[in-house]
């Protein structure tokens, strides 16, 4: 983990309202591995204040390396985020939390995201597809089909994508959530010891992904977005409620922390 | 050659700048990001007799210039402190203060007298301040009496160093600063954060989980400011500054004050080497107006034809 000056050299609407940003700095030695993030820091006023988290992607180009991001436009610091002209500079502290974890004897990956949730997911499906990991199966949400990011990228992977919109206006008319519950009613579908799903999205989604692995037996890796402040453990700002493992914390709440415990959790690690 | 070394109490710092509690975690997690030897000290994360889980999330919101928090002071407990994290902090050259908190007197006087058997500890902050938990912490800040009969009581039960952290919610926070003064304290520092409170217009609720939280970070510089050099009139003994201190600029206006140290609270989060940019800051500031001791800026502030309105 360190803190280092990086380049804006790219930053654009690629779909409404979600810009993609590109990244340049000293990058080389910048490993970042499916699931963790970055928190920019951006510009160097106080307002506004605190770096904001990001899932982020290193690629490589004959320029040399680069990180991307991808932010939808909600708030305060999204808004300036997309007024940003390439050539500013950005602290930028990473990489940070604990990513995904797959081991080479998976046999099949399970990805469920809801809107930007895809964003985390997607340095992880080209790590899967990279490991040979044969089959992947991918189920995104959006509320419409021009939400529906990295469409054309997996399907040039020839890793099914099985979508749904909230409008209808592509594949499955309703919750992506919805559409994973068939897939895995579907008697063609068969989960053998191998088989794991991952999770990224807003949280009743992740609940209802949560639920559904429960129920079929599935381990589940979910990826959880919180406010955080530090991003390094120290703020105590981002945790989420545990269950209690034991019957010695009965009387004691637990929390862990999204920056350093996650932001990748065990869903059944989390008190829904 | 500058002298930037101050002496908060009976406890010698080789500078005047140390991290704040609550934002420097027990130090060791800034290990990869800053050298600890180089800060005047640290102030851990508040510690409760047992650990302490903290609040329910949201605990955090961003307000213009601040941060709300409603940790609810989440720590490891005493006993895991010491045997888990202060061997590792001994390592280095830096003062470790340690914030304490309780919800009785009782909890605050058994604090103290586990901490004073422990090896590496330069004094006590003692949180009378925090505005997050439901039963002590801040209900002993803001009454003089309460403060000093607690003060009384800590006092008695260790020889180690007291900082009492004073909140701003004080009716009179330099009345507070007397009381505790007379009660043996070495030190003082202030603030702690403002009670404040955000909304989500759009679900018409509040956005933290306890609905009112702690205000922190630049907004509340100026107040912070004021109080400090209300306090440091009054009172003999140091003052330490603190509330949205982010540059060595920031940390100059404390010390000219009043304050003979600051803390850096806030500005950690969104810089983590903050603290060591406003030692060189301040180094640079005594070099270029040729100030060979950092103790002649401290309480300076010119006031020539300035009328106040205190007292």
């Amino acid at each position: 983990m360190k803190d280092s000056k990086t380049k804006i050299v790219f930053n654009q609407e690629v779909a409404p309202a979600c810009f993609r940003m590109v990244l340049s700095g000293p990058l080389d030695n910048f490993i970042i591995k499916p699931g963790q993030f970055i928190m920019l820091r951006l510009g160097m006023s106080y307002d506004p204040l605190l770096r904001r988290p990001f899932a982020t992607h290193r690629f490589k180009t004959p320029e040399g390396f680069f990180l991307e991001i991808f932010y939808r436009v909600i708030g305060y610091g999204t808004h300036i985020m997309s007024h940003m002209l390439p050539g500013a500079e950005l602290r930028l502290l990473g990489p940070l939390g604990k990513g995904f974890k797959f081991s080479d004897t998976l046999s099949t990956a399970l990805i469920v995201a809801g809107g930007m949730g895809i964003v985390p997911l997607r340095g992880l499906i080209y790590s899967l597809a990279k490991s040979g990991i044969k089959n992947i199966q991918i189920f995104v949400g959006a509320k419409s089909t021009s939400q529906l990011l990295f469409l054309t990228e997996f399907q040039r992977m020839d890793i099914p994508v099985h979508c749904a919109t909230e409008d209808g206006s592509s594949g499955y008319n309703g919750l992506v959530t919805e559409l994973f519950h068939r897939f895995l009613d579907n008697h063609a579908f068969k989960a053998d010891n191998h088989t794991v799903c991952f999770a990224c999205g807003p949280r009743p989604m992740l609940a209802e992904t949560a639920r559904l692995s429960f129920i079929y037996q599935l381990p589940c890796q979910v990826s959880l977005e919180s406010r955080m402040a530090c991003g390094i453990g120290v703020c105590l700002g981002c945790a989420v409620k545990l269950k209690q493992q034991t019957h010695h914390d009965q009387d004691q709440k637990k929390y862990g922390r999204v920056c350093l415990e996650g932001p990748v959790f065990d869903a059944q690690e989390i008190q829904w | 050659m500058v002298n930037t070394a101050v002496n908060i109490g009976g406890i010698p710092l080789k500078n005047p700048v140390i991290a704040a509690s609550g934002t420097f975690g027990y130090g060791l997690e800034f290990s990869p990001l800053l050298d600890l030897n180089d800060l005047g000290g640290i102030v851990v994360k508040g510690l409760s007799l047992n650990p302490y889980p903290g609040n329910p999330p949201p605990r955090i919101i961003e307000t213009t210039g601040g941060m709300l928090n409603s940790i609810g002071l989440q720590n490891i407990g005493v006993d895991a402190f010491i045997k888990e994290k202060l061997p590792l902090l001994r390592n280095h050259d830096v003062a470790v203060f340690v914030n304490i908190f309780g919800h009785t007197i009782e909890e605050y006087v058994r604090i103290a007298r586990r901490l004073s058997e422990a090896e590496g500890i330069a004094g006590l902050e003692v949180n009378i301040s925090c505005p997050n938990i439901k039963k002590g912490g801040m209900a002993f800040g803001k009454e003089p009496k309460q403060a000093g009969l607690l003060t009384k009581r800590i006092r008695k039960a260790t020889s180690l160093p007291l900082m009492i952290k004073l909140t701003p919610q004080a009716s009179d926070i330099a009345d507070v600063a007397k009381r505790v003064e007379g009660e043996g304290a070495e030190s003082i520092s202030l603030v702690n954060t403002f009670l404040g409170l955000a909304i989500d217009v759009d679900t018409a609720a509040p956005l933290l989980s306890t609905i009112t939280g702690g205000l922190s970070g630049p907004a509340i510089k100026p107040i912070a400011l004021r109080m400090v050099w209300e306090v440091a009139q009054k009172v003999s003994i140091p003052v330490v500054g603190l509330g949205g201190i982010a540059s060595y600029r920031d940390a100059l206006e404390f010390m000219i004050a009043g304050a003979q140290a600051v803390q850096v609270g806030t500005a950690n989060f969104i810089n983590p080497t903050t603290c060591r940019e406003i030692i060189h800051g301040i180094k640079e500031y005594l070099k270029a107006k040729h100030i060979d001791d950092i103790n002649q800026l401290v309480g300076s502030l010119n006031l020539p034809g300035h009328e106040t309105t205190s007292d």
